[in-house]
């Protein structure tokens, strides 16, 4: 796994994010194992306390869940996970929208340009 | 951990040391050997030389000996390395045994060394002849006062050496409290020390010679002194280089123990 | 949770300089702390008090309740600035000598990361390039299963590659419940993995925080933090 990070915000916010969107990508599916804290810390070049709070905070957003002693793995919830790529793709659209409106096209417009430039049938 | 400490110790200064015993061993050997041939004049001069060689390795086995503790005691102590040595779960008691004792041991074989080269050159007949003297007299108690007053020089020698390489850790502590010019001072205290301690010995001797009349003799005239007068003159030296000593290990253990600053 | 290193009012001098004035510093267990600082402000007279090396002139340190000493020394595993092994003995002596010294040494995991380094253990340390010392050193010290890490600047003057060797042996190597204190003035390539940082400047520590937490109210990197606040 390849992270990267920039200095400026949390890196475990940071962390969270990038685990996140490997989860919603599918590059980590349902019910794989995630590697041990110290691993993700060494690949990831951060603190293994960075990583068990980013950890933590993927299990309260029900991204992951810990199995007693064997380590933790992504949920096998595929709505949960459902979810989450849905937050993603408000955000993207969202601002997607939002600078073409800035750039002074209509809504429809934008849904126009989708459809050109997209490859959208 | 004393021990181990000591083990290093003595491996440092072994590691160079034994190059000059067997440098010592081995011009000891080609002196005896020419000596075997010695009826030529040049065969002289080379016997000449080869003396000269080997009293010359004799000194630098001693001069290295003592420059490679005092090295390592200001590395170990002061420089680099102290950065390991005072950072080892070990006490600053036992770092100083480890180097007094390392210092007690390595210049003593360094000393048997010489003495066994010598014995190397000049084993011969009259050696055995005087030897045989020497032991057919036991029994009368002049002779066995030459062989022991040998044995009384041989420790007078090693502990004038001692006291030596510990005035220079004495020195070496001293020096290395103050701010600047560490090193300088260090060798500047350590003379001092050793000033100090030969005078010492002088003055007790003169000391002694207001009480017995024998011992002033050796000052006043140039009758050859009494074998007797001599021993025990070398068991005063004994007694002070003895104090001397206790009184730097004592007092270099209680520097130490103040706590240490590195460069 | 317990210090592992408590200073108290610790004051040192050299001669008429002043370096470092009433420190107060609790170093807790568990965690990687940076202490930063520029050149000369007194982060490795700090380190040298905490180690042992120097003694303070006034003020106390403790290391798991006790004062300095053996037990203290048993507990912190400390690399230094500088290079400190005999130069005469080879990298296995060096090995055996920590082996023997300090019970927590783990003489397999040392020739495990020696092996990763592609260095033959019969070279004598005189040979070897001061980086190859460093990083030999950097292995010794790894190696101990302490309570404490102790790192002096083990990142001034190396090459990017050498920087995450250090990073990952550093990383992979402390325990669970040891912290791991590294001083240096190079932020930027260290600050992603110290969980709280101490400020240290003209012999005085002017800001200890979390770092995550100092980014969200800064809204910037510890560099950049760092950087504004020591202007020059």
């Amino acid at each position: 796994m390849k992270f990267d990070f920039d200095n400026v915000r949390p890196i475990y916010l940071q962390l969270v994010e990038q685990l996140e969107r490997y989860i919603v990508s599918g590059n980590l599916k349902p019910g794989d194992k995630l590697p041990s804290v110290r691993e993700l810390a060494i690949s990831s070049k951060t603190n293994p306390n960075t990583v068990q709070k980013a950890l933590t905070e993927l299990e309260n957003l029900g991204l992951i869940y810990t199995e007693r002693t064997n380590g933790k793995y992504v949920s096998t919830d595929e709505t949960s996970i459902q979810k989450h790529g849905e937050k993603y793709a408000k955000v993207l659209t969202e601002k997607y929208l939002d600078d073409m409106t800035k750039l002074g096209f209509t809504i429809e417009q934008a849904k126009d340009y989708l459809n050109k430039f997209g490859g959208i049938k | 951990m004393l021990n181990k400490l000591l083990k290093y110790d003595l491996k440092y200064v072994y590691k160079t040391l034994i190059v000059f015993y067997i440098l010592d061993f081995v011009f000891a050997l080609l002196t005896r050997g020419i000596r075997l041939f010695e009826n030529s004049s040049l065969m002289q001069f080379v016997a000449f030389i080869m003396n000269i060689v080997t009293i010359v390795s004799f000194i630098a086995t001693i001069i290295i000996n003592i420059m490679k503790l005092w090295s390592r005691f200001v590395n170990n102590i002061y420089k680099d390395e102290s950065y390991l040595t005072h950072t080892l779960p070990v006490t600053e008691k036992d770092i100083y045994i480890s180097k007094f004792l390392s210092s007690i041991l390595t210049i003593t074989t360094s000393v048997i060394a010489i003495i066994l080269s010598l014995f190397i050159i000049y084993y011969s007949q009259d050696f055995i002849e005087f030897l045989k003297t020497s032991l057919d007299g036991l029994a009368n108690a002049y002779d066995s006062t030459v062989i022991s007053i040998i044995i009384v020089l041989f420790v007078v020698f090693l502990l004038e050496l001692i006291s030596v390489v510990v005035e220079g850790y004495t020195g070496i502590l001293l020096g290395h409290r103050s701010g600047d010019h560490k090193m300088i001072k260090s060798i500047v205290i350590g003379f001092l020390f050793f000033m100090g301690s030969s005078i010492l010995i002088i003055a007790v001797i003169l000391l002694a010679g207001l009480f017995v009349k024998d011992i002033m003799d050796l000052f006043v005239t140039l009758a050859p002194p009494n074998v007797k007068t001599i021993k025990n003159l070398l068991l005063v030296a004994i007694v002070i280089y003895s104090l001397a000593i206790t009184f730097y290990f004592i007092f270099d253990i209680h520097i130490l123990k103040k706590g240490v600053n590195v460069d | 949770m317990k210090e592992i290193v408590k200073c108290k009012n610790l004051s040192k001098s050299f001669g008429e300089k002043r370096v470092l004035e009433n420190i107060e510093l609790n170093i807790q267990r568990g965690k990687i702390i940076g202490l930063l600082g520029k050149n000369g402000m007194g982060k490795s007279t700090l380190i040298k008090l905490i180690v042992g090396l120097l003694t303070p002139n006034s003020g106390e340190i403790t290391v798991d309740g006790k004062k300095i000493g053996v037990e203290s020394k048993k507990k912190i595993s400390y690399l230094p600035e500088r290079t400190y092994l005999d130069k005469t003995m080879k990298i296995e002596e060096t090995i055996e000598f920590f082996d023997e010294f300090y019970d927590n040494f783990d003489k397999d995991k040392a020739f495990k990361l020696l092996k990763d380094l592609n260095l033959d253990r019969n070279t004598r340390i005189s040979k070897m390039s001061k980086g190859m010392q460093e990083k030999l050193q950097l292995i010794l010290v790894m190696s101990r299963e302490a309570d404490l890490y102790i790192l002096d600047e083990p990142l001034g003057g190396v090459d990017p590659a050498t920087r995450d060797y250090i990073l990952d042996t550093i990383l992979s190597n402390f325990g669970k419940d040891s912290s791991v204190l590294i001083s240096t003035h190079l932020i930027a390539d260290i600050e992603r993995i110290l969980d709280e940082v101490i400020f240290i400047e003209n012999g005085k520590i002017v800001l200890t925080s979390d770092t995550d937490t100092l980014r969200e109210e800064k809204n910037a990197s510890i560099d950049e933090i760092f950087r504004e606040m020591f202007k020059c």
